[in-house]
């Protein structure tokens, strides 16, 4: 297969020629590439971090039976009212009011549910949680690579010329991709260029920058060369002449960060320019205090208008892309931890432990999975918290194996040795390979 | 309250919304097309390209200025010079126990200007609170009232890092703000941010760190941040205390989670050498009831008016009932309730935890991240530790800390360990081109009549475009502050909107009929009618690389610069002769000459050398 690098890529979709291809945006990759575009057809992972820990008893609550009837006991004041639960197919537990996109999905198949999701050693701690979950090693801080950093060290489906094959959303580099030379980690693609200075030399210094910064160089050279290519390939896909309509009446939340870095994800995955994976944040959820109300649903608290953020968005998202990507999208949404089991005095939840872990595409297996461990008397961990009773490692390696083609969890998630898939989503099963050290020639002679 | 950055109407970019529509229209002159030769021309270079770091070293002067202070202005390199010392190295030193002194350096010129045009800079807390936080929402320009306290300060601390003589008190700030750090994005904050950062912060930075400590637990900010300001007996909130375990003192790696106290391991002096789950709520429980005046709805109630005056809540009935009286076990000693001296049983607990060596260390190891490299090495850490530990109760405790750094070996003669992060990289650049503006802040109602409108314009329009760099002043959602370490600041987003300020400043006031805000021309014409070189493209990179880089351009980098130098027509962007005369007293269509060399005067400011620090 002829491959076209980075250098060719550039000379045809870079800066001067943007006019040229104005029109062109719907399988803009498609056309520079040929017929198999930048993901051949692949899927496309989106993993969505709830930053802050998410209460997962009030998006999930349990609506009928004796998990229902606890939950009431705990939390007496922040609880959602039950008659406002909305009910899902064959399930005890239903959704927040805020979550019906996310009702729909569930109840249309489109949705797994993980009960008590997360790392198998508890910790309290945001920043823990976070840079654990994010490096890929539960209990080691110290790893130097992110667990996407790896995926893509490892995943020899992943075409080499992909200008943009790792997409973060957003201003700052997560852990998830510490040490990634694939990751393009930017806040607003539609902005993402040299516009500030003198009209008239501004966009000549775009490209004379390119001389400034060596490919090849140490760690920062290649950032800037990162950028510099990633703002070529944005501005072709981004082209203000030929505004972006999302289809399917797929409406996007408005005046939300959330929403418009989905729909620019959505804009980009049509483009077909190579991105497999998105890490997409939504922070907000360490609700402490005063964290929710009921009494007007368009007025909700804190936290149902996170809720609602994220159920509008991920509805809009899947809807946008359900067509023109069918069987194609995995997205997966976690969080560093659940809240405590029971309210505080603030009307609030403090840092707890075991969340559920949703998986929506047109590829799973809907339902629930794993087992919710209860809220009674000595099934709480440390008498406080839901436990954690899957480990979230089996979740995201199913989808790495059945999904996006890359078997090398001992790579990606090292020290993980009993991978176990629980039928999250469908799709061939491959041995895994668990050496960290992983030998890619060798391994690939093997696909 | 945390990690909060899907809000997307806070007040700081409203105001700015006005200001990006009229930059927008402003910045959106004829588009000019890059011919395909030209491109060509650039990414040959960029293949063969040499390392950026050609060998050279920047001189001790530059190195030490681009590390304890927010980069080498023509000033301070000129005024280290000017020190007395028989060697560079004496210079330096003497310069070093000149910064560690700040009462000792008259910074009258810019307080002046401060105290002029930001008047809520020297407003008392209860100030702060009355005027700003309480003010009426029925007031006019109510919120931008509330908030000028807040926008002011994020200004200020744009002119301080420019202009200031006192440069490492102001980067220390920085560090200590982010050690503290608290999220600038919601009220009381935004009113009382000023007082945090001046009174809390700033005023310790040379001095004791338990001080620091117990200013930041008294504080509304902190108080409200973390909530712990209505923390009660009757279900404690753990948020501050777990954070003051794990970020402000023991640190993370002194955190041994679930393990039952009497497991973890003690010392020689008998101290538990961490922390545990149970230390959290017992350290939350000791912790209930600091809290401010109005942290609570019923201090508003029944015709009383809160002052924002700390206020501990150890009464008999609520809401000033919150402090639990109980005796608490932290670190496996214990902690009784003193009825004369009711605050005693937190103050023994940070006294412990201030004293404890794995504070020492923990706050040792993040200055050395900070002024020295991402992995320090560990003598330099212990010995720092051993300083602050020993001088724990010292009230010159940091100042001690910080001359055993900025005098080690390591701290002179480490270089690009490190690379600056946007905030630095922006006001390094600002220092190296010797821009000028006052950032002014307005006030709330500022009509655009105004006289100094214009410059209050200027200020909106450095910020707007400064906005997406990822350090955006008092906006890091999370209470452990911006990150320190190298790969969490080479993002494309963070590269892209710091290199679009730094080409910004560099063109204002982009007015051929108003004086240049840095001036790169006027210094150029100086510099060559005194030395009488022809004023080639060659010639200007020659001059300009090493005055703000401190070593020669080298391979293609330089060449990049030459290149884009001698293009003569903006329309036709080819590269011509590199020593052909450039006129420089013209900018006129096509070549635009004065704007070329101010836009290549900017790219030596991204460029990769300009990154190290």
């Amino acid at each position: 297969m002829k491959k076209i690098n980075r250098r060719q890529f550039l000379q045809t979709a870079g800066l001067g020629t943007l006019a040229s291809m104005g029109g062109i945006q719907m399988g803009f990759g498609s056309q520079l590439f040929g017929t198999r575009g930048l993901t051949n057809g692949r899927d496309i992972l989106v993993y969505v971090f709830l930053y802050g820990g998410m209460d997962g008893l009030n998006l999930l609550p349990p609506r009928t039976g004796t998990h229902a009837a606890n939950y009431q006991d705990l939390r007496p004041s922040i609880q959602v009212p039950n008659s406002q639960i909305l009910p899902l197919t064959n399930s005890d537990f239903g959704f927040h009011p805020q979550a019906d996109g996310l009702q729909a999905l569930f109840n249309s198949g489109k949705m797994a549910i993980v009960h008590a999701c997360g790392m198998l050693q508890a910790n309290r701690s945001h920043f823990d949680s976070i840079t654990y979950l994010e490096l890929g090693t539960p209990g080691n801080k110290n790893t130097p690579t992110g667990w996407l950093t790896r995926y893509f060290e490892s995943s020899l489906a992943t075409p080499a010329d992909s200008p943009i094959p790792l997409m973060v959303p957003n201003w700052n580099s997560p852990n998830s991709v510490l040490g990634s030379q694939k990751a393009v980690v930017v806040g607003s693609p539609e902005e993402f260029k040299l516009t500030a200075g003198h009209w008239a030399w501004t966009e000549t210094s775009q490209t004379a920058m390119e001389g400034m910064y060596n490919p090849a160089g140490d760690v920062a050279d290649r950032a800037g060369s990162l950028a510099l290519s990633a703002s070529a390939t944005l501005q072709a896909v981004f082209d203000p002449n030929n505004p972006y309509v999302p289809e399917n009446g797929a409406v996007y939340p408005t005046d939300s960060y959330f929403g418009d870095r989905l729909r620019s994800l959505a804009q980009i995955i049509k483009a077909d320019i190579g991105m497999e994976v998105a890490y997409v944040p939504l922070g907000g959820w360490d609700t402490h205090a005063a964290q929710d109300s009921f009494a007007d649903p368009a007025n909700p608290g804190e936290f149902g208008g996170l809720v609602r953020e994220l159920s509008q968005g991920l509805m809009a998202f899947y809807t946008d892309l359900s067509v023109s990507h069918a069987g194609r999208i995995t997205i997966v949404v976690q969080s560093e931890f659940g809240r405590r089991a029971y309210e505080n005095a603030d009307g609030g939840t403090d840092h707890g432990y075991g969340n559920p872990l949703l998986v929506i595409g047109d590829n799973v297996n809907p339902g629930f999975f794993g087992s919710f461990p209860g809220l009674g008397a000595g099934e709480l961990y440390e008498d406080q918290d839901v436990a954690v009773t899957t480990d979230y490692r089996q979740v995201i390696s199913e989808i790495l194996i059945r999904r996006t083609k890359n078997r090398f969890l001992g790579h990606v998630f090292p020290g993980f040795s009993n991978y176990t898939p629980l039928g999250v989503v469908q799709g061939q099963d491959m041995p895994p390979v668990y050496d960290f050290n992983f030998d890619n020639i060798y391994a690939a002679g093997f696909e | 309250m945390y990690l909060d950055y899907n809000k997307k109407n806070d007040a700081f970019v409203q105001r700015s919304q006005p200001f990006a529509k009229k930059l927008q229209q402003l910045i959106a002159g004829p588009v000019s097309q890059v011919p395909a030769s030209t491109k060509k021309h650039f990414q040959a270079l960029a293949t063969d390209h040499e390392k950026s770091a050609n060998g050279a070293l920047p001189s001790l002067t530059y190195r030490v200025l681009s590390k304890m202070a927010f980069g080498p202005s023509p000033a301070d390199m000129d005024w280290i010079a000017s020190l007395p010392g028989a060697t560079e190295q004496d210079r330096v030193l003497a310069y070093i126990d000149q910064q560690l002194n700040p009462a000792g350096i008259d910074d009258s010129a810019l307080e002046a200007l401060l105290a002029t045009d930001f008047p809520t800079l020297n407003k008392s807390r209860a100030q702060l609170w009355a005027e700003h936080y309480m003010v009426a929402d029925t007031a006019p320009n109510f919120w931008e009232i509330r908030t000028q306290p807040a926008w002011e300060l994020g200004q200020a601390t744009f002119a301080r890092a420019l202009k200031s003589k006192r440069q490492l008190e102001h980067v220390l700030s920085d560090f200590w703000f982010n050690h503290f750090n608290v999220y600038a994005d919601d009220t009381p904050i935004l009113s009382m941010l000023v007082h945090y950062e001046r009174d809390v912060i700033r005023q310790h930075v040379l001095g004791n760190f338990r001080d620091m400590l117990m200013a930041v637990t008294r504080s509304v900010c902190m108080g409200f941040y973390l909530d712990n300001a209505t923390s009660n007996q009757y279900g404690p909130n753990e948020n501050y205390a777990r954070e003051l375990l794990e970020l402000y003192t023991l640190g993370a790696g002194n955190y041994y989670q679930h393990l039952p106290w009497d497991q973890v391991p003690v010392d020689g002096q008998g101290r538990r050498v961490g922390y545990v789950e149970a230390d959290v709520l017992e350290f939350a429980r000791a912790l209930t009831g600091w809290s401010y005046d109005g942290a609570m709805w019923e201090d508003y109630q029944n015709g009383n008016t809160p002052t924002g005056a700390f206020l501990f809540r150890d009464g008999n009935s609520w809401p000033m009932d919150f402090h639990d009286r109980g005796q608490k076990r932290v670190l496996g000693q214990y902690f009784d309730y003193d009825p004369n001296n009711p605050q005693k049983d937190l103050t023994d607990i940070i006294d412990m935890l201030c004293e404890h060596p794995g504070t020492a260390g923990f706050i040792a190891q993040k200055l050395c991240v900070r002024f020295v490299s991402d992995n320090p090495p560990q003598s330099l850490v212990d010995q720092v530790a051993a300083t602050f530990q020993q001088n724990w109760q010292a009230p010159d405790q940091l100042k001690q800390v910080m001359d055993v750094i900025l005098k080690s070996p390591e701290f002179l003669n480490t270089w690009g360990e490190k690379v600056k992060r946007p905030f630095e990289k922006v006001i390094a650049s600002m220092r190296a081109v010797e821009f000028d503006h006052s950032f002014y802040p307005g006030f709330p109602g500022i009509p655009d009549t105004h006289p100094r409108y214009q410059e209050l314009y200027y200020t909106n329009w450095i910020s707007w475009t400064y906005l997406n760099s990822g350090q955006r002043l008092y906006h890091w959602a999370a209470p452990n502050g911006f990150p320190d370490k190298k790969g969490a600041w080479l993002g494309a987003s963070s590269l892209m909107a710091t290199w679009n300020t730094q080409e910004l400043f560099c063109q204002l006031p982009l007015d051929d009929a108003l004086p240049e805000m840095a001036p790169i021309v006027t210094r150029t014409m100086a510099h060559f009618n005194t030395t009488g070189q022809t004023v080639s493209a060659e010639n200007l990179v020659n001059y300009w690389y090493p005055k703000i880089c401190d070593v020669p351009a080298t391979g293609a980098v330089r060449q990049t610069l030459i290149d884009f130098m001698s293009m003569a027509d903006s329309s036709n962007p080819v590269p011509g002769n590199p020593t052909d005369p450039i006129d420089l007293t013209t900018n006129e269509w096509p070549s635009y000459n004065q704007a070329r060399l101010r836009t290549m005067v900017s790219m030596i400011t991204m460029s990769r050398d300009f990154m190290n620090r």
